[in-house]
């Protein structure tokens, strides 16, 4: 009898127990549930976001293709219109409408795998938006005529900035490794990364002491894809007066 | 003492399987909680009132915690915070419980 009722008592108590346990567990899980509920909404709504923007970019290019048909068609018909179309071509070139080909150099940029786990600042260990936007710069400043980052083709509006764990550029989310093309004479664009004070110091000292991997490659025929995004601007004005 | 060794049992077990329970069943499982750990001092009383019964024991277990559970479903599904019924009803009975079993200890000790 005696026994009986301990065994009895035992069996409830480990039942007890594993409720005990579940239920804190559930509780622990239920905390950080509730913090995911809100952050899946905003991830299922960028997703959702970027594949319509996918779909759009898709859409401009057929109609931009269209539309040069149509060019092509009216210079062959007349012309005067085939000198404003030239003249329209070498506008999109500009712009970085259309696809370049060329010689110029790849530089690429990542993160450092492993940094130390007792520095406190992981921020010194990763690439930012304005590593890069040093490295894009003396590109330009050495003559490039068309660059894009992780196939990314930079134009007069693209921003390249810092988005939490990932780099905004044409408001698209790129991570490490970050591959930059530029197209020009390979010589000038290396010397003009050598050249400019931030990108040397970028790439030579504190890439170095962070364990920054980077990588400057001369490429004898590089092939950047034009702009697919839109092109409206809404916001900004032109100011009077200026130029 | 055993049954102390059967609850740490218990909760080392559950916290090695750690089981997945759905968000809307945390209050049921509150409430088995609640039911077990009722139980298991009632029980405790009884045997020291030598008037413990095994069938008593476990069909009580079974039907309190389908009751709370119907309790807390049916609060549920009316929108009306009707398992604090049951939380309050488990809880009256726990703590009369533990008063028995305290008084009980006591007066043993004071008869011998």
């Amino acid at each position: 009898m005696k026994r009986n009722w301990h065994l009895s008592i035992t069996l409830v108590c480990i039942v007890l127990g594993i409720l005990l346990a579940t239920s804190f567990n559930t509780q622990q899980r239920n905390r950080e549930a509730l913090n995911t509920l809100r952050k899946q909404d905003l991830i299922k709504t960028v997703r959702e976001l970027e594949k319509s923007k996918a779909k759009l970019e898709i859409e401009i290019k057929d109609q931009r293709a269209q539309i040069a048909r149509y060019e092509e068609l009216a210079a062959k018909n007349q012309g005067i219109l085939s000198t404003y179309t030239k003249e329209l071509d070498k506008v999109k070139m500009a712009a970085g409408l259309v696809q370049e080909k060329g010689p110029g150099i790849i530089v690429t940029l990542a993160d450092n795998p492993q940094y130390p786990k007792d520095d406190p600042n992981p921020n010194n260990y990763i690439i930012h938006d304005y590593d890069i936007r040093i490295v894009v710069n003396s590109l330009w400043g050495g003559g490039a005529k068309a660059i894009s980052v992780n196939d990314q083709r930079l134009i007069s509006t693209s921003a390249i900035r810092c988005a939490g764990t990932f780099i905004l550029i044409n408001s698209t989310r790129l991570s490490s490794p970050y591959t930059i093309k530029a197209i020009g004479d390979p010589e000038k664009l290396e010397n003009a990364l050598n050249e400019d004070i931030n990108s040397r110091r970028f790439m030579n000292e504190i890439a170095n002491f962070y364990g920054l991997k980077k990588s400057v490659t001369r490429s004898p025929s590089l092939v950047i894809k034009g702009y697919n995004g839109g092109l409206l601007v809404d916001k900004a004005k032109v100011v009077e007066g200026g130029d | 003492m055993l049954p102390l060794i059967g609850l740490i049992l218990g909760i080392i077990l559950g916290l090695i399987l750690n089981i997945p329970v759905p968000i809307n069943w945390s209050k049921y499982l509150g409430i088995a909680v609640l039911a077990a750990l009722d139980s298991a001092i009632g029980g405790l009383r009884a045997s020291l009132e030598m008037k413990f019964n095994e069938k008593l024991f476990f069909t009580g277990i079974f039907s309190n915690t389908l009751m709370a559970a119907f309790i807390v479903y049916m609060g549920d599904k009316l929108g009306v915070d009707l398992y604090l019924a049951a939380v309050v009803a488990f809880g009256v009975r726990l703590f009369q419980n533990l008063a028995l079993v305290r008084r009980h200890y006591f007066q043993k000790r004071h008869w011998e």
